[in-house]
């Protein structure tokens, strides 16, 4: 079955069922719907993420990708030279950079779904430990 | 029912008699759930207190971490988020009995199978300098107007803006469907979701077999060596089939 070892070196994130911003944009929506219960106050949260979803390419997207073409100093053609600069960015490259804009999505959700702490959003499920209702209750 | 009880959230639906395991961590944020059952058909269920009528971050994460526990295990036809009913008698008449074949169905459909999730996206400047390389007009037009001034060289820079975006339009076409041909002898159907933001190359909900799910994850992890400069792979689940619920035959388009 397994070829080599599955996650030992895996640049694959595997979050499990996934952070608050990885539910809303993957699941929040879909399932099987029975249309008379559906609770306008607990799906409202829809908005939210069709807020998050849509992509366009606008004016704003080009400037913005011109802006960014431009900053990029490192000429590609000459790779020898600056060993130190182009090993910085692409380590930094690729942890950060696109950890902040998928961040930007949950953060703003945080602010809405008014919870508080916003930097557990990133957490996977499975490592939280809060846990707001302690009500005891009764099965049935 | 008591006078502080909003209502019952039912989760979703599974074989009646299952046993649900991995559900008893409500140390880690879990909620207590049961089962309403009738016939051969059971709703996974919890109390939905009368003053957490609105959707909180704790709603949706629980609606979440208590269907992929089950999923881990259990066919189960997830239900969408919100959906709460007044009573037992109400999940037994308006959701066992009265989508009875079609629950059915859906869980013969799922049988040994679950949904997992993986999202693809560029890292913005790696794939940018690629661009740069291998785009003589773009590498020439970003030159033509890197020193001028902003507003005078407004047009010319959508023009460079609009390049670009063509350019990754172009390659995400393409490593998409390189990524997923490489996925489909692991996996049972696929089914392609719009992009979340400007530089995500693939947004897709598979089907898998639960026994295949270690050779799904080592393919996954086979097509993302060697990219971590270029892209980030994320991969969510296993998961209910969510996105499934409403394909009549799950396959690869």
């Amino acid at each position: 079955m397994a070829m080599q070892p599955a996650t030992s070196g895996s640049n694959v994130e595997r979050p499990g069922a996934g952070t608050l911003s990885d539910v809303i944009t993957t699941i929040l929506d879909k399932g099987l719907v029975i249309d008379v219960y559906a609770r306008v106050s607990l799906v409202g949260i829809e908005l939210l993420r069709a807020d998050v979803r849509v992509v366009v390419a606008s004016v704003d997207t080009y400037l913005r990708f011109a802006e960014a073409v431009n900053r990029l100093e490192l000429s590609t053609s000459e790779p020898a030279g600056l060993p130190d600069l182009v090993e910085g960015i692409e380590e930094g490259g690729s942890k950060k950079k696109t950890k902040g804009a998928l961040d930007a999505a949950s953060e703003k959700l945080g602010e809405v779904l008014d919870t508080g702490d916003d930097e557990e959003e990133e957490e996977a499920v499975e490592s939280r430990p809060r846990r707001r209702r302690e009500k005891g209750r009764t099965s049935s | 029912m008591s006078e502080d009880r909003e209502g019952t959230y039912v989760y979703g639906v599974v074989p009646a008699g299952v046993k649900l395991e991995g559900l008893d961590r409500k140390g880690e944020g879990m909620p207590e759930v049961w089962l309403v059952e009738v016939g051969d058909l059971a709703a996974v269920v919890s109390d939905l207190p009368a003053n957490e009528e609105t959707a909180t971050r704790d709603h949706v994460l629980a609606h979440s971490h208590v269907l992929a526990a089950i999923a881990e295990t259990t066919t189960v036809v997830p239900l969408r988020f919100g959906m709460v009913f007044p009573s037992d008698e109400a999940i037994r008449d308006d959701l066992l009995q009265a989508r009875h074949d079609e629950l059915t169905q859906l869980l013969e459909r799922f049988d040994g199978r679950v949904q997992v999730t993986l999202k693809v996206a560029y890292e913005e400047e790696a794939v940018l300098r690629e661009i740069l390389k291998s785009n003589e007009e773009i590498a020439q037009l970003r030159e033509a107007i890197r020193d001028s001034a902003k507003e005078e060289s407004r047009d010319a820079r959508i023009r460079l803006g609009e390049l670009v975006n063509a350019e990754i339009e172009q390659r995400r076409e393409r490593d998409a469907a390189e990524i997923l041909e490489q996925l489909k002898s692991v996996s049972l159907a696929s089914l392609p979701q719009p992009a979340e933001k400007e530089l995500m190359v693939l947004n897709v909900p598979l089907l898998v077999e639960r026994k295949q799910l270690d050779a799904f994850e080592d393919a996954v992890d086979e097509v993302a060596k060697g990219k971590e400069e270029l892209m980030r792979f994320k991969l969510l689940g296993p998961m209910p089939a969510y996105h499934f619920t409403d394909v009549e035959e799950p396959a690869w388009a």
